[in-house]
């Protein structure tokens, strides 16, 4: 099993690689390709079982855009044909179709989804986000913290409807893109740990049907108590 | 110096508020200065300063800086203006200046030693232009405040005016990169026996060139980004450093420093590499004024870190460590985790940095638990993690992940109660760590431990 983590020297900001972690705790024999952004990466000449790719600085992801946009066929080719992928926090927009910068330049992506993103670095939008993926009719929780807000037609292929917390903008439900099996989402941070249900999905999409989940009980109990939480209206959802 | 109209009404009533406060025993450290600034927005820049002024700015460390400098200086003859009451945000400040400002808006201290808070320094440094800035350090910080170290970096390069000279840590490549035009002198910490080839924390923000991508190569690690790198493709690499830490005597409790003008030696505050970071920090910035070798020692020789920061309780063979670690700051909480490994003998860990006011209103973003290296408390000496708390079940998974058995892990709701479920009969030192918000949990916890070791030691005795 090979999971291929996109310039992880770089795309690892807000505790995003903890998913790789802990990954790496349900599957010990999986081998992890780390990818820096010098290098081409390897889902380029091979099959991988998992590609992903974590948030980054406003800085890198410029780089990033050109570093894959050689490869966005590739990329395409590779969700049709349903290889698991996970692009967290602002790894979303890379693979979107614009993203409008502070001073008002405008920067192409890969144009892989139908997002246009849109920066404002005065004003961190952080949020609770709890939603529903549909795959497994799964209650999902999880965070937000950016500078980005987006638009974008994600309303027949969302990751998430969400109950409380808002979708691409405060306008919309939608959150997230879910498109073969690539999840492309604005939550941050260790959303494999937090989110059994989702890891079991992903394992089993990647053929580890078999993996137990690591640490199942103090994850379940961890998920229990934040959901208990999530849904309660007296705690707030923008923190 | 021409001033705005709204300044002296600003003056007055400002002053008028921090009266009425005191009078209600209120804390007037901070909201008299968003009075003024209401009345005036460009109150602090039509303010009397001293003819000198110092900032001090960074991740981690700018609190104990300002504090030492502070100590320092009327040794040196000088009593600086200072913001140690207040907040180093915004309205901090400017009621440092008003509180000293007599009604005719001018100041009559010399030198002033402010600290400030990273994002507060576009707004503080467009109306106080700093003679001398202090960065300690730059690192990932609060997601939700700070998002990412090259923001902060941002920032700062707007806000630094052009005459300011900067005294910044050459082992930093982020926050000695700042500025690249200003004046600056460096500091650092020559390579020590127990610094690492590779880095063993989870966060480096300064992994790769910044010029040309290349995987940068580290001479040494001394912990995240802290050390000496190079890049093989180009010629970018750490600066050369002025004022250098070339020995440590920790029996002798002595820091050997390299300086322009030779060698001296100063008394070494605290045993953690941070604390002697910040103590070059303060001997650097004082050395650059003028101040003497002699007059700077033996004032140091006086100074020890707060006890509000770091403080060591003796109870017969046991002891009880307070150690403050500031939640959702990865660093500062690896720094201390680090400690605790190195620190000898068996101990209990009691982790009260869950963040406080976000457990009264919404839900923590635990995000930050993963950048922080929870890594080093899997060490055998390190017998029990307690932890109280709503984020307790968080903190156990974190720790799991981490390596750490699920036997040595106590989770709990209620803080102050964790000070009974330390096991003394198998550990030696009990740490608390604890957050700047959580100091009442933290007392109340050390309390129970000192009552639980006097009256064992009192069943000794009889």
């Amino acid at each position: 099993m090979t999971i291929e983590i996109l310039f992880p020297e770089h795309a690892n900001l807000f505790g995003d690689m903890s998913n790789m972690r802990y990954l790496q705790a349900c599957l010990p024999d999986a081998e992890f390709v780390r990818t820096p952004l010098t290098d081409t990466p390897y889902f380029v000449n091979h099959d991988v079982d998992l590609l992903y790719m974590g948030p980054m600085t406003e800085r890198i992801q410029q780089q990033v855009i050109l570093a894959l946009m050689p490869f966005a066929d590739r990329l395409r080719e590779l969700i049709d044909g349903g290889t698991p992928m996970l692009f967290t926090g602002n790894a979303m927009e890379v693979l979107g179709n614009t993203i409008t910068l502070e001073g008002g330049n405008t920067i192409h992506g890969l144009g892989i989804l139908p997002l246009n993103a849109k920066q404002d670095l005065f004003h961190r939008f952080n949020s609770l986000i709890l939603g529903r993926f549909a795959p497994v009719q799964a209650d999902i929780v999880g965070f937000k913290s950016q500078f980005t807000s987006a638009t974008g037609d994600n309303a027949d292929c969302a990751f998430l409807k969400t109950e409380r917390g808002i979708g691409l903008n405060r306008q919309t439900h939608y959150e997230g893109f879910f498109k073969g099996n690539m999840i492309a989402t604005y939550l941050i941070g260790p959303i494999l740990v937090l989110n059994p249900a989702l890891t079991r999905w992903l394992l089993d999409t990647m053929g580890a049907t078999d993996a137990p989940l690591a640490f199942e009980d103090a994850v379940n109990d961890a998920y229990a108590r934040r959901l208990a939480e999530f849904c309660d209206p007296q705690v707030d959802v923008e923190y | 110096m021409k001033r705005s109209w709204r300044f002296f009404p600003a003056l007055w009533t400002a002053k008028l508020t921090t009266a009425v406060l005191r009078l209600f025993h209120r804390n007037a450290t901070h909201l008299p200065g968003l009075v003024a600034l209401k009345l005036c927005p460009t109150f602090l820049g039509d303010i009397g300063k001293p003819k000198t002024i110092i900032a001090v700015t960074g991740t981690n460390g700018k609190t104990t800086v300002c504090n030492l400098l502070d100590d320092i200086l009327p040794d040196c003859g000088v009593q600086p203006l200072n913001n140690r009451t207040g907040s180093n945000v915004n309205g901090g400040i400017l009621t440092t200046f008003l509180n000293a400002a007599t009604l005719t808006g001018r100041v009559k201290e010399e030198m002033a030693v402010i600290e400030v808070d990273e994002r507060s320094a576009l707004f503080v440094f467009k109306y106080m232009q700093p003679d001398y800035l202090i960065v300690t350090n730059l690192f990932r910080d609060s997601f939700k405040r700070n998002a990412h170290s090259e923001f902060i970096s941002d920032i700062l390069n707007q806000a630094i005016p052009k005459k300011t000279k900067l005294i910044v840590n050459a082992d930093d490549l982020i926050g000695s990169r700042l500025a690249p035009n200003n004046d600056r002198i460096t500091f650092g910490i020559a390579h020590r026996e127990g610094d690492w080839e590779v880095r063993q924390n989870i966060v480096c923000d300064m992994v790769a060139c910044p010029y040309c991508n290349t995987v940068l190569e580290y001479d040494f690690v001394r912990y995240n980004h802290i050390g000496r790198a190079h890049c093989p493709k180009c010629d970018f690499a750490s600066p050369s450093v002025h004022y250098e830490i070339i020995a440590v005597d920790e029996e002798a409790a002595k820091l050997t420093v390299r300086t322009p003008r030779g060698e001296e030696q100063y008394r070494m505050i605290g045993d953690n590499i941070t604390d002697w970071y910040n103590t070059l920090a303060a001997v650097t910035m004082l050395r650059v004024l003028g101040f003497d070798e002699q007059t700077i020692e033996q004032s140091l020789q006086k100074q020890q870190i707060v006890k509000s920061r770091f403080e060591r309780i003796d109870i017969g063979d046991k002891a009880i460590t307070m150690l403050l670690a500031k939640g959702q700051n990865p660093i500062a909480c690896s720094r201390a985790f680090d400690y605790i490994r190195r620190t000898e003998g068996k101990k209990a860990v009691i982790l009260l940095i869950e963040d406080y006011y976000d457990a009264k209103h919404t839900s923590e973003n635990v995000a930050w638990l993963y950048d922080a290296d929870f890594e080093f408390l899997n060490d055998p000496s390190v017998e029990q993690i307690v932890i109280a708390g709503v984020r307790a079940a968080d903190f156990r998974v974190r720790l799991l992940l981490a390596g750490v058995d699920d036997s040595r892990i106590v989770c709990m709701r209620e803080e102050v109660a964790t000070a009974d479920a330390v096991d003394f009969e198998r550990v030696d030192n009990a740490f608390v760590l604890f957050d700047v918000y959580t100091t009442m949990f933290a007392d109340a916890t050390r309390e129970r431990l000192e009552n639980r070791l006097n009256g064992q030691n009192e069943e000794v005795s009889q």
